[in-house]
């Protein structure tokens, strides 16, 4: 059952790379359509489209393949002729796109992304921002949560983010140039704020990826070093952090390629996911 | 009267699984002449035997076997042939995930073969144009082989110069 005030909709991003953002993404789609029954859409808003590859394992090779619809559809308008029909055609509202898992009236989808995203994006007249909100707000609103994992560089794709988000997760992982990407993302937001007076959006937290391993080696001082900007960047933007950290762990490159065996360290990510489910009341 | 002929068939498992089914198999038979077994209870021995086979059906031959017709049994039987040559949820940690990922709880599953049976009531309560797609991609086909995503991303890569051209033609 849909919820009374809409889908919460969340935007993962931190404008610097290799933070795990799309595991993250990925992850938290997952659990929170398992474990917390919700109804939840993905959406892959980075044309290296890590999210799509790690939510749909070999079936992206058929949905590339098959040219279905993707994020580029959704900006587009319209789905581009076929060789079944030899002229563009209407973007259908209901569009399913790629049903990674369903039980009952509920599921998880995905919008997937392509790598030639951007580049289709450039090549075509200024693209409206607003597209994908306006898009969201009309086709999605029975879902409980919808994820936008971004891009780690600015652009109209993070402008695009933010129209359709209310929520912004920030992972980070405590390494050297940690909070490089922290200045970059506030102006961002202050940016957009200022220009959209009436949108909401606000910081949910800042969760720590951790990158070192911890079997007798919590990072040491350099992990101390990166935790201490951490806190104080955030603390000077505002930016709640996590108590729960994500502890490293070789599962997660697993579980993103589709490899269930054994996750290691990874089976603690729910001490995070239940405490941001927690923080954005779902 | 609650049937004991599931507690048979675990005792049996374990002791196929330790000494294989034809060893199994001789000792019963043993133990029958010795005991001076009556014909009727060796008949009994005989059908636990057959309910021992029965366990370690093909995927595909639980399907032959199940009760099924119509467009049903062609779409898992498809599902079947595939999950016996592992095409399909490759591993026990597959089938557990994909049982997970349809709103259930697996609990205790660690044999593959065995846990086809299991799948098997989920499937049959999937409705069938989801049946179809399962039984049409390779959204659960184990872990990503990149390779041939690889060159996916680069048959997709071909279609643009052409399709730039044609735009600056």
């Amino acid at each position: 059952m849909a919820r009374a005030g809409g889908p919460v909709t969340v935007c993962v991003i931190n404008l610097k790379g290799g933070v795990g953002k799309s595991t993250i993404s990925a992850l938290l789609a997952r659990r929170g359509y398992t474990t917390r029954d919700l109804d939840v859409l993905a959406i892959d808003l980075d044309p290296q489209a890590n999210l799509s590859q790690g939510l749909m394992h070999n079936e992206y090779k058929s949905f590339l393949g098959e040219q279905r619809p993707s994020i580029v559809e959704v900006f587009n308008g319209y789905i581009p002729p076929t060789i079944a029909a030899s002229t563009p055609t209407p973007l259908p509202p209901n569009a399913t796109f790629e049903i990674v898992a369903q039980a009952g009236t509920r599921s998880l989808q995905l919008i997937p992304s392509r790598f030639d995203f951007s580049d289709n994006l450039l090549g075509a007249v200024r693209p409206d921002p607003k597209t994908l909100a306006r898009y969201l707000s009309l086709n999605f609103q029975h879902k409980d949560l919808i994820i936008i994992d971004c891009a780690p560089t600015e652009s109209i794709l993070t402008t695009a983010a933010y129209h359709a988000s209310g929520n912004v997760l920030v992972p980070v992982k405590p390494e050297y140039f940690a909070t490089i990407g922290f200045p970059l993302l506030q102006q961002s937001l202050d940016n957009f704020r200022n220009q959209n007076r009436g949108h909401h959006i606000s910081v949910a937290g800042v969760v720590v990826n951790n990158a070192f391993y911890d079997g007798g080696n919590n990072g040491g001082p350099e992990k101390a070093r990166a935790m201490k900007e951490i806190r104080a960047e955030s603390k000077k933007n505002d930016w709640p952090m996590y108590t729960n950290e994500i502890y490293h762990s070789r599962g997660f490159p697993k579980i993103m390629r589709g490899d269930y065996s054994y996750p290691g360290n990874a089976q603690y990510f729910f001490t995070f996911a239940d405490e941001f489910f927690r923080s954005i009341d779902l | 009267m609650k049937s004991r002929k599931p507690l048979l068939n675990e005792l049996l498992q374990t002791l196929v699984k330790e000494w294989g089914h034809e060893e199994v198999a001789a000792a019963l038979a043993g133990t029958a002449s010795s005991s001076g077994d009556s014909p009727s209870r060796r008949a009994g021995s005989s059908k636990l035997r057959s309910s021992r086979e029965r366990v370690r059906l093909s995927a595909t031959d639980q399907i032959q076997q199940a009760t099924l017709e119509g467009e049903q049994k062609e779409t898992l039987l498809q599902l079947a042939e595939r999950y016996d040559r592992k095409q399909f949820l490759p591993s026990v940690a597959d089938v557990r995930e994909f049982l997970i990922m349809m709103g259930e709880r697996p609990v205790g599953m660690k044999d593959r073969s065995e846990a086809f049976r299991i799948l098997l009531r989920s499937l049959m309560r999937l409705p069938a144009d989801r049946l179809q797609q399962f039984a049409r991609t390779a959204l659960h086909s184990g872990p990503s082989e990149l390779g041939p995503l690889s060159d996916a991303i680069a048959a997709a890569g071909d279609r643009l110069p052409r399709q730039r051209q044609a735009n600056t033609d």
